[in-house]
């Protein structure tokens, strides 16, 4: 090597420790890399989806990253096998139509709620899923400040809100239930081992579907629930190029009336998502896509 | 999944006459304009599948097999989970399902049993039914149904698209159109050359789906 290159390199290796972050695209070919250390990801980047749930402060050991891991995926092994299908079809179903609800036309359009924990009042959330707030002539309860909630809305504002059909206002209903069901077990469990909010939204939306199809529900059956299409329309099989869809509604003649959604935590959806589930069913605006929130508390995530 | 439908299915196949291993499908011979058959979908939950009874025309192009005119079965309603480590236990009982099943599929044979078998469904304004029931009608010879329904079909998917690409910059191509468009010129310059088009497709799908120990060709 030269000298001419020796200056070169003693230049950018200054270069490289005034200009931080600059490191490898300073680095010219010829000097050897250092050799890569081996490293556990950076959990601690913003776009970055946890794994699994850190444990609380006051944890006398620090679970070690495998284990916690392991120990989480033994668990929805465990909670696959169980008959969770005889449980939600049991005459005990947790739908009550009495149940109060805020009005589909509530003027701030189109969300609604069920009330968390079998509790007489009803929560509303604002459009911007803000704090929960008593309807009129309601109080809300301050036994549990934390509550596991459930509630629906449209995914593009002003855009299919055709909830004047009664089947889908009646199975939005029906679904919210189910979900408010299965959202308050899966929290309850996940209190006492507690899971990632992924781990979490993995074990919401198997037991929904399994409950779903175990209720046979009027134009959805066992068929509505957990369907892919292609961009064609066409119904394919699960792993395909395809848009996997929770639920559809169906009329009787077999046409989508709704399509369901569900998220948990604060996941949302596009609008770019709403329009290739339209374009991936061929429906147009006029067929609701109704997302149904299911939240099992702030103190949980 | 192929894998494990293909060892179950197999399985099956070996023990019952009636059915033929096409591929990862288990197809009910022999197969004319229309694969009836069955078909096993994985899902997100480890060892449980859904099986579908599956009807479905052969006559536009596909990349698998389209499931708008088939049916999830199970016993009494219930979830299937197979056994990966026991694939003559999964396919014992996947077995017991789908006998019942069996001679409701052997009735549908040609495009007449397929209009009869989708009759339920003909208030079904989707585009790809529509297409379908379109192109059934012209099979049958019923021209100016035929006529009729790729009329009405063409007015509703440019209202679709026109609603689908409002407030987007770039007009977005869709395949469903693209062969609604294929479709309606082969009917233009005549019935005979839609029928010849959709035996060509069909030829295409047979090889796809590998069904060719099934299929009938069809008379010209």
């Amino acid at each position: 090597m030269d000298s001419s290159h020796r200056l070169c390199a003693a230049t950018i290796r200054h270069r490289r420790h005034s200009w931080p972050g600059s490191r490898n695209r300073t680095r010219p070919f010829y000097l050897p890399r250092k050799k890569p250390q081996m490293a556990l990801p950076n959990h601690s980047h913003p776009n970055r989806i946890p794994l699994f749930r850190a444990p609380p402060s006051g944890s006398p050991v620090k679970p070690k990253l495998d284990d916690q891991f392991y120990k989480e995926f033994s668990r929805a092994i465990e909670l696959s096998k169980a008959d969770i299908r005889l449980r939600d079809a049991s005459p005990h179903s947790h739908f009550n139509s009495n149940q109060p609800r805020v009005s589909a036309g509530h003027s701030d359009g189109g969300q609604w709620t069920s009330s968390g924990e079998g509790r007489a009042s009803s929560e509303y959330l604002g459009r911007n899923g803000a704090e929960p707030v008593a309807l009129p002539g309601q109080v809300m309860s301050d036994a549990d400040p934390d509550p596991v909630r459930v509630w629906s809305q449209y995914a593009q504002a002003g855009v299919g809100q055709n909830s004047q059909n009664p089947a889908v206002e009646r199975t939005k209903d029906i679904l919210t239930d189910i979900l408010l069901g299965v959202n308050r077990r899966v929290a309850a469990e996940a209190q006492s081992n507690p899971i990632s909010a992924r781990l979490y939204g993995i074990f919401v939306h198997r037991d929904f579907a399994n409950a779903v199809r175990a209720q046979d529900l009027p134009g959805i059956g066992r068929d509505g629930v957990e369907q892919s299409f292609n961009g064609l329309g066409e119904i394919v099989r699960y792993g395909l190029d395809a848009s996997r869809t929770d639920i559809v509604l169906r009329d009787r003649s077999g046409r989508i009336i709704a399509i369901f959604d569900v998220k948990t935590g604060n996941a949302a959806m596009a609008p770019a998502t709403a329009k290739r589930y339209r374009r991936h069913t061929q429906v147009g605006p006029e067929v609701p896509i109704i997302i149904l929130h299911a939240v099992r508390g702030a103190g949980l995530w | 999944m192929v894998r494990r439908s293909r060892r179950i299915f197999g399985q099956i196949a070996k023990e019952m006459s009636a059915f033929i291993l096409c591929k990862d499908m288990l197809v009910i011979p022999p197969t004319e304009n229309i694969v009836r058959g069955f078909l096993i979908e994985g899902t997100s939950e480890k060892d449980r599948i859904y099986l579908w009874k599956v009807v479905c025309p052969l006559h536009r192009p596909m990349r698998d097999v389209y499931l708008n005119y088939s049916d999830r079965i199970s016993e009494e309603g219930g979830d299937i989970f197979v056994d990966s480590k026991d694939f003559r236990k999964s396919a014992a009982l996947i077995g017991s399902i789908i006998g019942k099943h069996v001679d409701e599929l052997s009735l549908i044979r040609t495009a007449k049993d397929f209009l009869r078998y989708i009759g339920p469904m003909l208030g079904n304004e989707s585009f790809v039914v529509q297409l379908d029931l379109a192109m059934i009608h012209c099979r049958m010879r019923n021209i100016s149904k035929c006529r009729e329904i790729l009329t009405k079909l063409r007015v509703r998917f440019d209202s679709w698209t026109e609603q689908m690409n409002q407030g987007s910059r770039q007009k977005h191509s869709d395949p469903f159109g693209d062969q609604l468009e294929l479709v309606e010129r082969a009917f233009a310059s005549g019935s005979e050359d839609l029928i010849v088009l959709m035996n060509e497709w069909e030829s295409k799908n047979v090889e796809l789906l590998e069904l060719g120990p099934t299929w009938v060709p069809p008379v010209v």
